[in-house]
């Protein structure tokens, strides 16, 4: 009995699959650091140095001071082009756990130095960054292809345990948010979408664009509380690996909730001014893609470029 | 002869696993309950103006993960802002600057707008005062010159009168309020 359960264990943590997923969610979460810290450049120095609207005093955890070299707006600029680099080295894969645990290190430290430029965005952005501390993102990295060069094997393996963790925090954030959601009646009659459609230093285009869309704020709240809630069935493993093909759908119970999911923020993307939340919860979606999803997605792409070509065929021809 | 063993077994793999385990089992009761309903109320949180002024737990974060109260998201906001930047001209304020988000470039415009709502919200002048001064090093304002930053806010219907409302012909009135003012120096 307990040589099962240990056994049961072992498998559920360290069994191996590919880590092509957590790989895309590297260069994705490089590619989104660099854009969010890289952009800063101009106002670096007025964000994080004494010179700005940060001083001396504001500074008061260990990881804030860490190098307390780091008041004065030159060595701010030395920062930034260490996080920069850092950042470029996940992007292309070199040294990855040591760069990712050297931007964390800054990305952290800016962040407690100036907590008041953050949104729920950026604290993903770092929970993921910290997930991307244990796991092993080889694939497409600069580092295997000198491997390969000296004739070594190279396994694009990793361990189930940072999958699951990971799966466990967006489960959490999700699921929660969703109960909490359907506290009181507001997503259910369209109020909390005329809320957060209404509120002017949210809304991307004019106020009457957003009028058109009024008929629908019902179905839009009730479907956004509904698809949420769907992280629930991740709890039940079994469940959310179903094929749906029998119903004539070629995907499984989680590629449905992910597709799903990312739609809804590519949504809030295009309506919204919340780029970063969405863009960092479609970023963490590449780590939960396993063997099975990437077989499929390379059936897709196959597919895809299939039929292009043909397309790109028949009419150069003619 | 014990030491050497002892040291064995911190190198093996059983001993990595073991740690993982450990690491696995605190972390993912970490995640539960600063997600549910148990959360801590004295856990930074970004989108609480009373929790601003608090820094992180680095340490939590690295042995833990991060906490975060989810629920932050299920209730949208009802609040609009907009900021104005005036000058003393002639012993009457004019405005010379109005700041809305779609006035700041495409990429950063959120995070400089975060910045100015947080800031007016804060309780520290100084800070107040550094982003008046940034203003008039910008703009190359004269030296001497008075100038005040402005909020405007506006709060949409409760919810349960907004049930009936009309939502598009919504359009509650702004207040105001002075932030703070300063003299320009150079």
């Amino acid at each position: 009995m307990i040589r099962f359960l240990f056994n049961t264990w072992h498998g559920f943590l360290f069994k191996q699959y590919s880590s092509i997923g957590f790989s895309l969610m590297r260069i994705g979460w490089a590619l989104l650091e660099l854009i969010t810290f890289g952009s800063q450049l101009s106002t670096w120095s007025f964000l994080y140095s004494t010179k700005g609207v940060m001083g001396r005093m504001d500074c008061s955890s260990v990881l804030c001071n860490f190098g307390a070299f780091i008041y004065s707006p030159m060595y701010v600029y030395a920062i930034y082009i260490a996080l920069v680099f850092s950042l470029i080295c996940v992007l292309v894969g070199y040294k990855t756990k040591i760069f990712v645990f050297i931007a964390l290190l800054i990305i952290t430290a800016l962040h407690d130095r100036n907590h008041m430029i953050l949104n729920g965005g950026d604290r993903v952005e770092r929970i993921v960054g910290f997930y991307l501390l244990f796991a092993n993102a080889n694939w497409m990295s600069i580092s295997n292809n000198l491997q390969k060069k000296k004739s070594k094997t190279v396994h694009y393996l990793n361990s189930m345990w940072s999958y699951r963790l990971l799966l466990l925090q967006l489960i959490a954030i999700y699921f929660f948010i969703a109960v909490h959601k359907t506290e009181g009646s507001i997503w259910f009659n369209g109020v909390a979408m005329a809320h957060s459609l209404h509120i002017d230093h949210f809304l991307r285009f004019p106020q009457f664009i957003y009028n058109y869309l009024s008929p629908f704020y019902t179905i839009l709240g009730i479907t956004t509380v509904l698809i949420q809630l769907s992280w629930g069935l991740f709890l039940f493993p079994g469940l959310s690996d179903i094929s749906l093909k029998s119903i004539k759908i070629p995907l499984t119970v989680k590629q449905v909730i992910l597709l799903a999911n990312a739609f809804i923020h590519i949504g809030i993307m295009i309506l919204m001014e919340i780029d970063t939340f969405s863009a960092i919860m479609i970023v963490s979606y590449f780590g939960l893609l396993r063997d099975n999803d990437i077989k499929d997605m390379q059936k897709l792409y196959m597919a895809f470029s299939g039929v292009s070509q043909k397309l790109f065929n028949r009419y150069r021809f003619r | 002869m014990y030491i050497s063993s002892a040291l064995q077994f911190l190198r093996s793999e059983r001993c990595i696993k073991i740690c993982i385990s450990a690491f696995f089992v605190i972390h993912s009761l970490y995640i539960v309950v600063m997600g549910s309903f148990l959360s801590l109320d004295n856990q930074y949180f970004v989108e609480n103006k009373k929790t601003l002024d608090r820094q992180t737990d680095w340490y939590k974060e690295l042995v833990f993960g991060i906490g975060q109260r989810w629920r932050m998201f299920g209730k949208p906001s009802r609040s609009s802002y907009r900021f104005a930047i005036e000058i003393l001209e002639d012993d009457t304020w004019k405005e010379y600057k109005f700041i809305t988000i779609r006035d700041d470039d495409p990429i950063n415009r959120h995070r400089n707008f975060k910045l100015l709502r947080n800031l007016a919200e804060s309780n520290s002048r100084k800070k107040k005062a550094v982003y008046l001064q940034d203003v008039c090093e910008r703009d190359s304002i004269p030296n001497n010159t008075r100038i005040r930053l402005r909020k405007y806010w506006q709060k949409l219907p409760s919810r349960k009168k907004s049930v009936d409302y009309d939502w598009n012909t919504w359009d509650p009135k702004w207040k105001t309020r002075v932030v703070k003012s300063i003299r320009c120096t150079s």
